[in-house]
């Protein structure tokens, strides 16, 4: 492998790594749209998935660059891997969709409630003490229970935040946690 | 815990359900793992995970189809057969991925060696009687520091518990599913075992 192709590689698993904890996320993200019946994350789950669709795209032109140099059957699998992680992403999609339905069935209800983390959205305001604060130095999960697993920033998601991410205001964050956190979160946002 | 070594047919609408969530929620990082780590054994666990989440899926629907007496009931059971559909496909697409492991499709001449954790080997081991560790909570085992070992999953029959907490305690015939080094796997093996009490 020439160093351009190594880069290529790189990157490409980068892309990988990104879809599939984006795929993961919407499952979760998913199960709680249907629990609390809350229309704004399935849009949510809707909104990822159009950005899993340019990660797929992305990842599936850089495996196409790489394919002078490399075995067939890899290519054949890792854009095996990048169908079936996009694919994931639908079936995501697909499980918050019911949201739109009537009432929960009651048995379903308790069957989601099994966990005893819950999972909240929240904008933070002008004047929240987080605003221009990393996460790292906000210490968020020591501090409420609460880990923040994605923020929405304008029309972007942000999967996973790094440490050194800062919070701005009009971010979006989504936590989750045990129910206490919560209160302590939304006094804080 | 106790519906849980439950065979799918004797399982309730919701153990059924709760079953399905919990498969969906660790299938898809299993599969990645068999991927990241090269192994048919866990690749092997993704394929068993999946019949079993046919298995769920065909008891749900029959419970599903029983339960349903007026319009109302129907609409959400409707909702509830769509869901266990969106879940199913995700062991299917899960299934995928890993069975590029089981056809031994060279995946690492694409992403490049530093896909694999080359020091570290994911390995998996069923906990024998005599083992110090039952009875020991995760936390008393310090097994990560001490031997540098994490336990991703532990297998309980069917049930799986997936990144087990701090407070998981060891039970007999756990089958765990661990990562680390070499040296600490060979040190792992032979607490499992019980051939060794201190670590």
């Amino acid at each position: 492998m020439c160093h351009g192709d190594r880069n290529m590689a790189i990157q490409l698993r980068e892309l990988i790594q990104q879809m599939k904890d984006t795929s993961e996320l919407m499952i979760d993200l998913s199960f709680a749209a249907l629990l609390y019946r809350d229309r704004q994350i399935a849009e949510d789950v809707q909104e990822i998935e159009e950005q899993m669709d340019a990660l797929n795209y992305t990842a599936k032109m850089t495996v196409l660059e790489m394919a002078q140099n490399v075995s067939r059957e890899g290519l054949v699998s890792v854009l095996e891997l990048i169908t079936a992680t996009e694919n994931i992403g639908d079936a995501a999609v697909e499980i918050a969709s019911n949201v739109y339905r009537g009432d929960i069935h009651p048995i379903f209800k308790e069957a989601m409630q099994e966990t005893e983390d819950i999972v909240v959205r929240i904008r933070i305001s002008e004047d929240s003490v987080l605003v221009d604060q990393t996460l790292e130095a906000l210490k968020l999960a020591t501090k409420t229970g609460m880990h923040v697993f994605l923020v929405k920033r304008f029309r972007e998601y942000i999967v996973n935040p790094g440490k050194d991410f800062t919070l701005r205001e009009g971010d979006i964050i989504f936590a989750e946690g045990p129910s206490e956190g919560k209160f302590l979160l939304e006094s804080l946002t | 815990m106790s519906a849980m070594d439950k065979r799918p047919e004797y399982m309730n609408l919701k153990e059924i359900l709760v079953e399905m969530k919990n498969i969906s929620e660790l299938i898809v990082d299993l599969a990645y793992s068999s991927i990241l780590f090269d192994s048919e054994a866990i690749a092997d666990e993704v394929s068993g995970l999946e019949d079993t989440m046919d298995e769920l899926n065909y008891q749900l629907t029959i419970r599903a189809l029983l339960a349903s007496r007026t319009r109302d009931d129907a609409e959400q059971i409707s909702e509830i057969l769509n869901v266990a559909s969106a879940i199913n496909n995700i062991s299917d697409h899960a299934q995928n991925i890993s069975e590029i492991v089981s056809r031994d499709l060279d995946i690492h001449s694409v992403i490049s060696e530093s896909l694999k954790h080359t020091d570290e080997k994911i390995f998996r081991i069923q906990l024998d009687d005599l083992s110090q560790l039952i009875g020991m909570s995760l936390r008393e085992t310090q097994l990560a520091s001490r031997i540098g070992v994490t336990i991703i999953a532990v297998r309980k029959g069917n049930r799986w518990i997936y990144n087990p907490r701090k407070q998981y305690v060891f039970q007999k015939e756990d089958l765990l599913i661990a990562r680390g080094t070499e040296e600490g796997n060979l040190i792992f093996k032979e607490i499992a075992k019980g051939r060794r009490s201190k670590w």
